[in-house]
């Protein structure tokens, strides 16, 4: 039974007032139970067991003294957001989705603004391999790393840069040996 | 302000028969326990400045396993992770249900420390993705590290998933990079090795290098 703010009536007799008011205790019991510590044990009450939050439609207004977390959609997808004090901008704490799987080649993350942080290794790979990283965003920072050289009889430099950075993808350039040579690129990129 | 010295809440009062002096005593009882504990990490239910039902911080017990969120819901909560032989309580995001994305995020990591004495030329600092993933940031000047060596500490990185070596002065002997793994799973330093075809001698002259790494602990 839903928590009723309307009783007790000054004219109910007392065998209503009763049911009514003890569906009010335990509709309060059980609606604290949500995301907190139930009532009773007086060393957890009041903590919370979790925040489940549901999504809001416009950011929460926020004092000088106080600061704000809450779930706002981004598009469809519900995202965590933190406000500032005194309605300074609000920042956007996750992104829509995450790819970390420690055995995939590649994976992202995320970090608050929000910024996606793209991280993958290519097993020797051409000069000229163009990657695309998904999801898509648009690349800020992108830089490359050399592993595992096998060099062939002429002086190769194993400096590898990113070039034609644009949108979502890059082109990964080395100099292209005389002979055979193998190495191993890592990138990790950054994009808004 | 306080409440009075109550006994536990109790959801199933008044019973019907119950004497109003009765009533009336579990009346305040449980008005006084749900003032208490409504005032722990929230405003006070009486507070005569702040708005009452406003949070004052957050204290998350740890739970066993995530919650379920409903679809435009998502979740924030603590949960026990063992990693790397240590037990610890890290908090989690959990992203909206029923869909494919709503699977848990960690959001923070081990526990933070100082990586110890820093070992001489090199100055190395880390933070933490969501995801469990651990970024290394500082500079190294190999020619004074023990034998080209980076230690990635702390010692939880499972898989290097990308680097990035920059001269700070001395462009063009960016070193090549070997992973080494003393540890069982573990990526524990990284070495470096001179560009083919450098003839520089020693392999890093006094070079200091701006370097990330970043890896997975998962």
């Amino acid at each position: 039974m839903s928590y009723n703010t309307a009783i007790p009536q000054a004219a109910s007799k007392r065998v209503i007032s009763q049911k009514q008011i003890k569906a009010n205790f335990t509709a309060i019991f059980n609606a604290f139970a949500k995301n907190h510590a139930k009532l009773g044990p007086t060393d957890t009450q009041g903590k919370h067991n979790m925040m489940i939050l549901r999504p809001q439609a416009l950011n929460p207004a926020t004092s000088p003294t106080q600061a704000a977390i809450y779930n706002k959609k981004v598009a469809t997808i519900p995202n965590l957001f933190y406000r500032p004090s005194n309605n300074q901008t609000p920042i956007q704490m996750t992104y829509p989705s995450i790819g970390v799987n420690p055995n995939a080649s590649t994976q992202y993350s995320f970090v608050a603004g929000p910024f996606v942080v793209y991280t993958g290794v290519l097993i020797n790979p051409a000069s000229g391999t163009v990657v695309n990283v998904l999801p898509a965003t648009t690349l800020r920072y992108v830089g490359l790393g050399v592993s595992n050289f096998i060099g062939g009889t002429s002086i190769v430099e194993t400096h590898a840069i990113p070039t034609n950075i644009a949108g979502n993808s890059f082109t990964i350039r080395y100099e292209v040996p005389l002979s055979g040579s193998s190495r191993n690129i890592f990138y990790l990129a950054i994009g808004n | 302000m306080s409440g009075p010295n109550i006994d536990e809440y109790d959801p199933i009062i008044p019973g019907p028969n119950d004497f109003l002096a009765v009533s009336q005593e579990d009346f305040l009882a449980n008005f006084g326990q749900l003032y208490n504990a409504f005032a722990r990490n929230h405003v006070a239910l009486d507070h005569a400045v702040l708005t009452p039902g406003n949070h004052t911080n957050i204290e998350l017990l740890q739970q066993v396993k995530g919650p379920e969120t409903s679809v435009g819901e998502n979740s924030l909560y603590s949960k026990k992770l063992t990693q790397i032989n240590q037990t610890t309580t890290q908090l989690f995001f959990r992203y909206q249900g029923g869909q494919a994305a709503g699977k848990e995020v960690q959001m923070t990591n081990y526990q933070l420390y100082s990586p110890g004495t820093q070992q001489l030329g090199l100055i190395s600092l880390f933070t933490y993705l969501p995801g469990g993933l651990i970024l290394y940031f500082g500079i190294v000047n190999f020619s004074k590290t023990n034998a080209n060596t980076l230690y990635l500490a702390p010692f939880i990185c499972t898989t290097v998933m990308a680097f990035n070596f920059t001269a700070k002065d001395n462009p063009g002997n960016e070193p090549t990079i070997v992973f080494h793994s003393e540890r069982p799973g573990i990526v524990t330093t990284i070495q470096a090795q001179p560009a083919f075809g450098r003839t520089l001698f020693p392999a890093f002259p006094d070079v200091e290098y701006y370097f990330v790494v970043l890896g997975n602990t998962t």
